[in-house]
């Protein structure tokens, strides 16, 4: 291997002392290492890192270390569940009410059977027509 | 303990154990190495913030069961590199003019006019600063990944990282600083004209 092709280790400091020794003498005598040295020392030798944009950084903790534990996903399910759940009742409880207004528009609006459903109505409070429906 | 006291394999080893700071200190420690390395080869920063966060999101999921805890940083860039060149191979027909790409968006802010008027020696550092990052775009994507690698490993490392023999990189090193010598005092001329009027 051509001494030369040893420049790279010696311009990033990756030789030991007497291999470091051996190239600076090389250097003295060898005007292309010479350029190339100070190529590297224009270009490359103040080289700096770029960080990632923070918003990255929090990106890859959010999906890491900071994911939300599965039991307390699990907790957010069961929420949903019963949200659901109270709406589908509630639902139920309007569309059945809007039904029966219906069915007494072909009832029989004799005071006696109105009465008699007003009644049994009014017995009950709101709770319990919302499940008796 | 603190975590940035402490060494890439304990890390690991910490982490191994459930904690979880342990793994946020290694991206902490890591992600600007990882992010520079994506963007010489992508030139995007949008693309390089999505690679890096698959790149740490893999490390998350596969550190359990990685071994070789002296070696993290070598992982990481061999992780980087894969799924950069995973997202190249997927996104073949958009992306793929990668060499021919345009300007940076690095050099393209660097090249951007100052409002307020600057010590010369500044302007000068500027015009220099950008004359470099235009001779490094000029380089091909293997010489610019090479020394993007340099920013955070050592030759050894790089070589037993890519399984190459060392006089095959540090002769690449070489030919690429090379090139880089005669880019930029072609571009000197203009450097100092810009200065000059
Ligand atoms: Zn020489």
């Amino acid at each position: 291997m051509n001494i030369c092709d040893n420049l790279p280790l010696y311009v990033y400091g990756e030789m030991s002392a007497q291999e470091k020794q051996e190239f600076e003498k090389h250097l003295s005598e060898c005007e292309n290492c010479r350029n190339l040295k100070e190529t590297f020392g224009e270009a490359l030798e103040a080289r700096t890192l770029r960080s990632a944009p923070a918003g990255v950084i929090n990106a890859i903790f959010e999906k890491t270390s900071r994911k939300q534990p599965f039991f307390a996903s699990m907790r957010m399910m069961k929420l949903a569940f019963a949200a659901a759940a109270f709406l589908l009742i509630g639902i139920g409880y309007f569309a059945t009410v809007s039904h029966r207004d219906s069915l007494y528009d072909s009832y029989d609006y004799s005071s006696q059977s109105i009465n008699e459903m007003i009644s049994i109505d009014s017995d009950m409070d709101e709770y319990e027509s919302m499940f008796v429906i | 303990m603190k975590h940035s006291n402490l060494n890439d394999s304990e890390l690991v080893r910490m982490f191994k154990q459930g904690d979880n700071d342990a793994f946020e200190e290694i991206v902490t420690r890591y992600q600007a190495h990882v992010y520079t390395y994506v963007m010489s080869i992508t030139k995007n920063p949008d693309l390089s913030s999505d690679i890096i966060q698959d790149v740490f999101v893999r490390v998350f999921k596969k550190l359990h069961k990685y071994n070789e805890e002296d070696k993290l940083k070598n992982w990481l860039f061999t992780l980087a590199r894969n799924i950069t060149m995973d997202y190249y191979r997927k996104n073949s027909k958009k992306l793929m003019p990668l060499e021919t790409q345009e300007e940076d968006e690095l050099s393209l802010i660097n090249a951007l006019p100052e409002d307020k008027p600057q010590p010369i020696d500044i302007v000068l550092a500027n015009s220099r600063a950008q004359s470099v990052n235009e001779a490094l775009e000029k380089l091909s994507l293997e010489e610019r990944e090479l020394i993007a690698l340099k920013d955070s490993l050592t030759f050894k490392e790089i070589a037993e990282m890519q399984n190459k023999p060392i006089g095959t990189l540090l002769s690449k090193f070489n030919r690429a600083l090379g090139k880089l010598r005669k880019i930029l005092s072609e571009a000197e001329p203009e450097v100092y004209n810009e200065y000059m009027r």
